[in-house]
């Protein structure tokens, strides 16, 4: 049993969940998957009042209409890999959901939105969304806005979201794109230290998204022709300006000098597959 | 209709535990794992770490496996769970138990519930490579064998 108490509300639509967040007893916190949420909670790391779960409410479906795909916030990670348009149209979030931490049991009931929000400078999903130029549309009982996902992230585990909002869906363009994802990690079970996403579009630069160096997702361009990849990334890198991260895993100036040879080996990665 | 647990009070739920309508009252703090250790007094399943990172808490909600640790016991209202304890009997034991069990894939056992239910998943996915396996079993910590007769026994799995 964990050791405080809470009301917990399972809203099963949109409309009903406007009506709870009005009227719960503040803090409220919004779960979605739980798979970071509930050892928080059990620890007795959160103060809420409210725990407001999402994944009842229909925000679980994924829908490609024109060259937008629009994917739940409550999408879990088995869900993207089981989904063949998401593997033809968004194949980057393919090759980050196979490399989710914590087996099947976690791909089953871990979300893309409920990873998003927790904005874990160690986490995949971030700087995926990031490098793919995703928007976060995030309501309220008073409306919704749209967000740039790169905007998105404020400071570990912090994001633009007030109290009583919560992200809904997301939005990505359908790209024809080559991709590679690759994480550096010191065990099959460990937090990733540096997270690499590349998107390849058929013309102009490749975007390169590197989580676990900043303590937001950093984006940056890298000219496909150029032959010295790992150069050019450290050179960017040299001169970005961007607040650094460091945990018990590493710090921060060995994310730093590991980051260009991750980025090097990913771009090619992706430069070799498939278009 | 929104589904409420309001803090300090108790609610009645039903669920298919194993197979058996099962009616239990629970706390909107009641972890899964609490409800089928303490309450069920389903044993088998094992608590290793309370932060979803042993697996040996595992269990399946409607075929799925998850990590009852980080489950609310409030979200299993009215779904299938299958225990460690519903896998198989001991007059019958499952192939998968059979082949741990002559492969010596096991030592101490506390991981098994979630070596053998994310083994069982794999193989009615249709898994049959050492690839596959490892991706199945690899949300589960074994501090005795270091997997490789597990994997053995499920590739070699008749």
């Amino acid at each position: 049993m964990i050791a405080s108490e809470f009301t917990y509300i399972a809203p099963s639509s949109e409309a009903e969940l406007a009506a709870v967040i009005m009227t719960a007893t503040p803090p409220i916190r919004f779960m979605s998957g739980g798979t970071w949420f509930v050892p928080l909670l059990d620890a007795g790391h959160i103060d809420v009042n409210t725990v407001i779960d999402l994944s009842e409410v229909g925000l679980d479906h994924i829908s490609i209409v024109g060259d937008a795909i629009t994917l739940g916030a409550a999408t879990t990670y088995a869900s993207l890999l089981d989904d063949r348009h998401i593997r033809a149209d968004a194949p980057l979030l393919s090759r980050m959901a196979e490399t989710i931490t914590g087996g099947p049991q976690i791909r089953h009931r871990g979300t893309i939105g409920g990873s998003a929000v927790y904005a874990n400078p160690a986490s995949d999903v971030p700087t995926a969304l990031a490098a793919l130029g995703a928007r976060l549309e995030v309501r309220s009982p008073s409306g919704s806005r749209e967000i740039d996902a790169l905007a998105f992230y404020v400071r570990p585990f912090e994001t633009q979201l007030r109290s009583d909002e919560y992200l809904a869906r997301i939005r990505l363009p359908r790209l024809r794109s080559r991709v590679a994802y690759r994480k550096l990690k010191f065990g099959e079970s460990s937090w990733p230290v540096v997270t690499v996403g590349v998107v390849v579009p058929p013309v102009g630069p490749a975007h390169v998204g590197l989580g676990g160096v900043g303590q937001c997702p950093i984006v940056m361009e890298i000219d496909t022709a150029e032959s010295d990849i790992r150069g050019a990334a450290a050179d960017w890198l040299s001169r970005a300006e961007f607040d650094p991260w460091s945990d018990h895993f590493a710090d921060a100036a060995y994310r730093l000098q590991v980051a260009p040879a991750m980025i090097d080996r990913t771009v090619r990665d992706a430069l070799r597959g498939p278009a | 209709m929104s589904f409420r647990i309001d803090a300090g009070s108790t609610r009645r739920i039903t669920l298919w535990v194993n197979g058996v309508e099962t009616i239990a009252d629970v706390e909107s703090r009641t972890l899964l794992v609490d409800l089928i250790r303490d309450d069920l007094r389903l044993t088998g399943t094992h608590v290793g770490c309370r932060t979803g990172d042993c697996g040996a808490c595992t269990v399946a909600v409607d075929g799925q496996t998850v990590k009852s640790c980080l489950e609310l016991a409030a979200r299993s209202r009215g779904r299938q769970v299958l225990t460690i304890e519903g896998l198989a009997t001991v007059a019958d034991p499952h192939p998968i138990q059979t082949a741990f069990d002559a492969g010596f894939a096991y030592q101490c056992g506390f991981c098994l519930p979630g070596m053998l239910l994310c083994g069982r998943e794999a193989i009615e996915a249709g898994a049959t490579s050492r690839a596959e396996f490892i991706l199945a079993l690899n949300g589960n910590l074994c501090r005795c064998t270091g997997y490789a007769n597990m994997l053995d026994a499920l590739v070699d799995l008749p």
